[in-house]
């Protein structure tokens, strides 16, 4: 085996984590190898980058924002140590935070799947699983081969599958492209036009999940999941209320019942147009892997014999098809996925941790993998592949090792998208923050601490199992209430909102508070300017309707200010709602809507330039109760002031032409010229670019 | 395929598209010499669909048929296979010269074309493709049919062919007055075609400075080439600006959306024998009072008087003094449903 | 963005055309002062694109099969175009289909949501890394806008994923509008902000962002960033902002629209073309049905109805129909099998129904076929190339010239599709 000649020298090398010598040994072999990629291409590495450049790249790349004024003083102080640092957050629960949002664009994390499904609890499972740094290929295996109710405590990682319901050929091709790189979307309505992938072999895949069902609880047989008691309300109910209580037993089960049942029973059928020659429409397929290692499934038994003669081939076909029997191939696909051997698995996760730390892959794109992709640098690829898996799949320690190479140090390099070569990483590719990543840094210099905004990871799911725990425990009368509450619906309309009103308050008063009352008194100022407005429009005033325009402007302003601090919508990004609304600033910002793979965008808009010109700075950055006013605010003189504003907002000082002209500009204008200071700094192209 | 063989047609085909063998300049017969391959080599398979022997139905493969002019130029379910006269763009070309092993070489069923066969498909093609007097087979496609004829003659809309006529016998404006009328503001565009001026479209759009003395000037200079005006959401002397549009012979379409008048020299506009289409959506200063002026617009198909301040009465009146015109009021909009939620602001 | 180190008041008009028609493949603006203008004339300035996405389906909508077993619940009514008759839903839409063009034969392979939104957004399926222009970063590229200080492109709901410029310069990118009733946030400089100061703003912000241009200007993202704020200060001082407003319009008309989210972002789209905006797309979601098809067709339809129906009679009687196409288009439409169980149709890119209305289309006609169940395209197929030809072409672009990207690769604004006479008038 061609690895064990890596094995050995790696095993010796091996990283416990936070080994110094080990890390900064694996780092440089790293090193080596690109340096002779660059040599071998005629490009010269870039030259490292000053403290300041380093500390605030290292902080956006790990915990996803940009450092406060205190870390970064900390930090860029003589004596700081680089890996330490990187240790440091790399423990930082800023690091959850930040991988989150990263993996949540691959997921496509909703905070509702639908309308029956939340969210929350996988999000609970995704951030606990990184929280506590699990073991990448195990916690891929758990979200392959879930089962159990979605809303009950522990279950999260059913929401992998459950969030493609009720699709288990689309959940299959984003499973293949997600952890496997390998794109296979068109090969479930035919062969793959340029790919060898049949659409056979699609669905010999999706054989794996066969016989999976998105709900734990039978819903053919629904007594069987619960005691005689409730089994008899349910039956007695159901026959009093005729087709709509059946109805209203059907949704209460389906939606307690939601999740995934089933290991799999290794077949499909192939669809009824199938139009290919090696099998017949609707034949029934066994499950197969189309590459890497084989999966071996138990033999399912044989059918019972059929009786000859004609009567009897009638008789069979009539009868109902007998389900082929569960053969555990959940668990043997995700075990083929998962494994070491796997030639893809390996290959995407580390590129996905190359791109998130250096800005871009050695294979772009990371998750669409061809026979003929070659990585740019083929020895470093492999490397790097067998280094994850020495590591166990633990994807701190490894980011740790690329965070402590020389090349995390050098200076970013121009990738021009539109040229033919490859990205040959003389230094880390230049990019712009995510929207995320803007977001969270503007909050820091909002809030001075955004981290203290962060949730421990089950937090917001905590109501959606207490609910479903309430429902589960529910004896036989308290069952019966919830059953005639429900019918309300059918019987007396008013009744039933009453009902779900009294329900959302409830949720309501348990959750977070409600904003102070300025904010109520200004909304009430804007609606009473938006009648002002049409009654200027009406009658054709244009002053005053300009004017009324900016009053509305600045009191919607205002009301954001008042509250801004202790807002409950100004938190991280990872605590938002997932997605975060349609025109929310991290929606503007490139957060995707999540319903397709990895489709966020960095791309630049002028809704983004109005917001960061007219939107951000004058009324909200600055505003009373703001840390970097305050921060301001405390300086003793104008280039103090200067120097801190450079500080907070770029993440280094100012250089002495700068410093003159901006000093000069705070004398002249006072307070307005700082103001104006922040503004440039906030709009320029060094605050949204990671250099 | 024996190896020689095809050896061989490699060889042609190199040969063919190298243009080694030398290419004669005389232009094949379609019929006498292109014809026969196609029948030899091609219509096994792309021809019409047919019930064979076994009672199966034989659709022309690729959906291609190549039995008749309409059909091979429409092409298959990949689109054309013809360029006439562009080689690379042309599939049929490009198939019939791959290496007789290709997975895509055509034809997959029966002998391949020869050296000679392929030159003068080569030729054929590279000269224009003409097919002469043939017409072949012209039953409609059966089944899925592809895209239309490459000949499908695209209509010329009927605005454009009132405009070739108007502009019959007029000379192509100085450039300079063009460009005058631009630099006070004016959008510029043609209204026959890229590069013919004859008829012109102005437009002002919205944010330029009123429409004052200078602008009519400019437009005076350009008086016979004006087909449409725009001057929607703009301001400007209503008496002056209507005398210098009346002045202007060539004038189909003015629109005047929500323009600041008072609908009082309207009536100069009378003289326009060609004006078509007049706009006065949302000029809240038109009264019935400009009626009488507006009825004096004879030519007018169509007059659009929403949003003005005519009255139910004086929209009657108008659409009897203007029988010809298609006088457009305000429209019936479907009433809201019931319980739809307000738009949220946030 | 040396030309914001100018004096707003200044603002040279001239300059600013010159500027734009730079973009055109290197040709300047036309000595003789014309601005850009496409290789012929089209019947239709400007695009209304209304985007179903998630599929879908056509038995439901636009091709039912009254009586067939594949209708399910659902019923057709007749409509004012001989011939044509429509889902029962479409209870306003039904007297306007003569000035609708139903394209029942549209067909493509592309079955998956990404690729197929891509494909019918572009017409090309998607390749590795090359992102194609959409139809309206094409029109904004060859033939510039109609309101200089308005963006030519935008894009109401949806994400700007489907929709983008792909390989032309930013600026040609559509402007996203999340939230129509939001309208354009951030549009006015605050009240503390004179705009001298704001100029002065602008002026030092050129000479900070100078050296990191110098040194990073090769990334088009840092180019894209400098047009963006280019775009933005332009938007900032038009008379036209007032278009992105939906309080201004009367109550009526904007109650008539549907108060949804996507009934707003038509009217939106409305008043955007009004004032000079030539490529208006407005994305619906949900049509991916699944699961209860029939439900979701009970919710969604009678809104889709009523908004396009208003959006028709406003755009006649505002004497902007003839010259402004409405298109509503999808990636595919849904099988006519009914799924059990789920009471939902599953993806189906082989037939499905597509609209054309104003513009210069020939409405009051159902063009091509499917068969008795709505499975096959079997009359005069329509690709989704096609399709899109046909659209550029009402646009006036020339269809069969050869572009190419900065690489030098060669493409087409819908590449091989050819416009189909049929539909126009």
């Amino acid at each position: 085996m061609t690895s064990l000649r890596l094995v050995v020298p790696l095993a010796l090398a091996l990283v416990s984590a936070g080994n110094g010598q080990d890390v900064r040994q694996a780092a440089r072999r790293v090193d080596q190898l690109v340096e002779a990629g660059l040599r071998d291409a005629g490009q010269r590495p870039e030259p490292e980058v000053d403290a300041s450049t380093l500390v605030r790249r290292t902080f956006l790349v790990v915990a996803g924002r940009a450092p406060t004024l205190e870390e970064l003083d900390r930090w860029t102080r003589r004596g700081a140590d680089h890996g330490e640092l990187v240790d440091e957050l790399l423990a930082s629960p800023g690091r959850v935070s930040h991988a989150f949002n990263e993996w949540a664009d691959v997921l496509r994390v909703q905070s509702r799947f639908g309308r029956r499904v939340s969210g929350e609890p996988y999000m609970h499972f995704l951030k606990d699983a990184l929280a506590q740094n699990r073991p990448y290929d195990q916690w891929v295996r758990e979200l392959l081969t879930a089962e159990g109710a979605a809303h009950a405590q522990g279950q999260g990682a059913t929401g992998y599958w459950l969030r493609d319901f009720e699709m288990p050929l689309d959940a299959m091709s984003n499973t293949m492209r997600v952890f496997l790189g390998t794109r296979m979307e068109c090969a479930q309505c035919h062969d793959h036009p340029f790919e060898d992938w049949t659409q056979r072999q699609f669905f010999e895949l999706a054989a794996f999940n066969g016989g999976m069902r998105y709900s734990s609880i039978d819903l053919r047989n629904p007594q069987r999941s619960m005691d005689r008691q409730r089994a008899n309300v349910v039956r007695a109910f159901a026959q009093e209320n005729g087709a709509n209580g059946r109805t209203v037993v059907r949704r209460l089960l389906q939606d307690q019942g939601v999740g995934l049942a089933g290991d799999g029973n290794g077949a499909i059928r192939l669809p009824k147009d199938y139009a290919y020659d090696d099998a017949r429409p609707n034949a029934l397929v066994r499950a197969h892997v189309p590459f890497g290692p084989d999966v071996s499934l138990p033999e399912p038994p044989e059918p019972p014999q059929a009786a000859s003669g004609p009567a009897a081939r009638v008789r069979a076909r009539r009868a109902q098809p007998i389900e082929p029997p569960p053969l555990g191939s959940r668990e043997a696909f995700a075990a083929w996925l998962t494994s070491p051997d796997n030639p893809r698995f390996t290959t995407v996760i580390v590129n996905r941790v190359f791109k998130s730390t250096f800005g871009l892959a050695l294979i772009e794109p990371v998750d669409d993998l061809r026979d003929d992709t070659v990585a740019v640098y083929p020895e470093l690829q492999e490397h790097l592949e067998q280094l994850m898996r020495e590591l166990g799949y633990d994807l701190v320690a490894f980011q740790r090792i690329l965070l402590n190479t020389r090349l995390f140090r050098r200076g970013a390099a121009v990738f021009d998208e539109a040229g033919e070569e490859p990205f040959r990483f003389s230094g880390p590719a230049l990019r712009r923050m995510s929207g995320e990543q803007v977001w969270d840094s503007l909050l820091g210099l909002a809030l001075g601490d955004p981290d203290r905004t962060l949730k421990a990871p089950g937090a917001t799911a905590a109501p959606i199992y207490a609910e479903h725990a309430r429902i589960a425990g529910l004896d036989a009368e308290g069952l019966e209430k919830l059953l005639d509450e429900e019918m309300l619906r059918y019987t007396d309309r008013p009744a039933y909102i009453r009902v779900v009103a009294a329900r959302r308050a409830a949720a309501r008063e348990r959750a977070t508070s409600a904003g102070p009352s300025t904010a109520a008194d200004l909304r009430a100022k804007i609606q009473e300017l938006t009648v002002a407005l049409r009654k200027a429009r009406r009658s054709r005033d244009q002053d005053a309707v300009a004017r009324i325009v900016r009053e509305i402007a600045d009191a919607r302003r205002d009301a954001a200010t008042q509250t801004f601090v202790r807002n409950p919508q100004f938190v991280r990004a990872s605590e938002l709602s997932q997605p975060a609304p349609a025109g929310h600033f991290v929606r503007e910002w490139g957060q995707s809507d999540r319903e397709q793979i990895s489709s966020s965008s960095l791309d630049a808009n002028v809704p983004q330039a109005l917001q960061l010109i007219n939107g951000v700075v004058d009324a909200r950055l600055l505003a009373e109760g703001s840390a970097l006013r305050r921060a301001l605010d405390a300086c003793e003189d104008s280039p103090a002031r200067v120097t801190t504003a450079f500080r907070a907002v770029l993440g280094r000082d100012p250089s002495s032409t700068e410093r003159r002209t901006w000093v000069r500009l705070l004398e002249d204008e006072g307070g307005s010229g700082v103001v104006d200071l922040v503004w440039t700094l906030v709009n320029s192209h060094e605050f949204r670019f990671v250099q | 395929m024996s190896g020689l063989r095809a050896l061989a047609f490699a060889a042609g085909a190199a040969w063919a598209l190298a243009g080694l063998v030398p290419a004669q300049d005389s232009v094949p017969d379609f019929a006498r010499e292109v014809l026969p391959i196609l029948e030899r080599r091609c219509f096994r398979c792309h021809k019409a669909a047919e019930t064979d022997t076994s009672g199966k139905v034989q659709k022309p493969k690729g959906g291609l048929r190549l039995d008749g002019r309409v059909h091979f130029l429409r092409g298959g379910d990949g689109g054309p296979v013809l360029v006439p006269g562009i080689l690379e763009d042309s599939e049929i070309f490009l198939r019939v010269t791959l290496p007789a092993d290709d997975p895509d070489y055509m034809p997959s069923k029966g002998e391949g074309l020869s050296a000679e066969e392929l030159q003068i498909f080569r030729r054929w093609i590279a000269s224009g493709a003409g097919f002469g007097d043939w017409q072949g087979a012209t039953d409609a496609p059966a089944a899925e049919g592809s895209s239309p004829p490459a000949d499908g003659v695209l209509p010329t809309p009927s605005r454009i062919r009132t405009y070739e006529i108007l502009a019959e016998g007029v000379a192509q404006p100085p450039q300079a007055l063009i460009e005058k009328l631009a630099r006070l503001g004016a959008l510029v565009h043609p209204v026959l075609a890229a590069e013919d001026r004859r008829l012109l479209r102005v437009a002002f759009p919205s944010g330029s400075t009123a429409i004052g003395r200078d602008q009519i000037a400019a437009l005076a200079g350009l008086r016979g080439h004006v087909a449409e005006i725009d001057l929607a959401r703009t301001t400007f002397d209503e008496n002056a600006l209507f005398s210098e549009l009346a002045r202007m012979p060539r004038l189909v379409r003015i629109d005047l959306r929500e323009a600041t008048i008072d609908g009082s020299a309207l009536h100069r506009l009378g003289d326009l024998q060609h004006l078509d289409v007049l706009n006065l959506f949302g000029c809240r200063g038109v009264t019935d009072d400009a009626i009488q002026g507006l009825s004096t617009l004879t030519s007018l198909s169509q007059l659009h008087v929403w949003q003005t301040r005519i009255s139910e009465a004086g929209l009657a009146e108008l659409r009897s003094a203007l029988p010809g015109t298609r006088v457009v009021g305000a429209p019936a909009l479907p009433t809201p449903l019931p319980g739809a939620e307000s738009p949220r602001r946030r | 963005m040396k030309r914001l180190a100018h004096s707003l008041d200044e603002l040279d008009r001239r300059a600013f055309l010159r500027r734009s028609a730079a973009g055109l493949l290197g040709v300047g603006l036309a000595p003789d002062g014309l601005l850009p203008h496409p290789s012929r004339v089209g019947t239709a300035r400007r695009v209304i694109y209304l985007y179903m996405s998630g599929g879908m389906s056509h038995l439901d909508t636009f091709d039912p099969k009254p009586g067939s077993e594949v209708m399910g619940p659902t019923e057709a009514i007749p409509t004012r175009a001989d011939d044509v008759s429509i889902g029962a839903h479409f209870r306003n839409l039904a007297p306007l289909m003569d000035r609708v063009a139903v394209v029942s034969s549209m067909s493509s392979n592309q079955g998956a949501h990404v690729q197929g939104r891509y494909f019918m957004h572009t017409s090309y399926t998607m390749r590795g890394t090359i992102r194609h222009p959409t139809l309206g970063a094409w029109l904004s590229q060859l033939a510039g806008a109609d309101n200089p200080t308005l963006p030519p492109h935008v894009a109401v709901g949806g994400d700007v994923y489907g929709a983008s410029g792909g390989f032309l310069e930013s600026r040609h990118y559509p402007l996203p509008i999340g939230n129509p009733s939001d309208g354009l946030r951030n549009a006015h400089l605050p009240a503390t902000v004179s705009e001298e100061r704001f100029h002065q703003r602008m002026d030092r912000l050129a000479a900070m962002n100078a050296a990191f241009e110098e040194r990073y200007g090769g990334q088009k993202l840092v180019r894209s960033y400098a047009e963006a704020y280019d775009q933005a200060v332009e938007l900032m001082r038009s008379d036209d902002l007032t278009a992105f407003d939906l309080e201004a319009e009367p109550e009526p008309i904007r109650a008539a629209y549907g108060q949804g989210r996507f009934g707003q972002g038509v009217l939106l789209a409305r008043r955007l073309c009004e004032r000079g905006v030539r490529f208006v797309e407005v994305t619906d979601g949900g049509w991916d049905t699944h699961v209860e098809n029939f439900d979701a067709m009970d919710e969604k339809l009678p809104s889709l109805d009523q908004t396009l129906a208003t959006l028709l009679l406003d755009l006649e009687a505002r004497g902007m129909l003839e010259d402004t196409l409405v298109v509503l288009a999808t990636e595919f439409g849904r099988t006519p099998e009914i799924v059990s169980g789920r009471n939902g149709r599953n993806h189906h890119p082989k037939a499905f129904s597509c609209l054309l209305a104003g513009g210069g289309i020939r409405g009051g006609q159902r063009y091509g076929q499917t068969d008795e169940r709505g499975e096959e395209v079997v009359d005069r197929k329509v690709t989704v190339p096609d399709f899109n030809a046909t659209i550029a072409h009402a646009l006036g672009l020339d269809v069969e010239k050869v572009h190419q990207s900065p690489t030098g690769r060669p493409f087409q604004v819908a590449d091989k599709g050819r416009p189909i006479a049929e539909l126009f008038a």
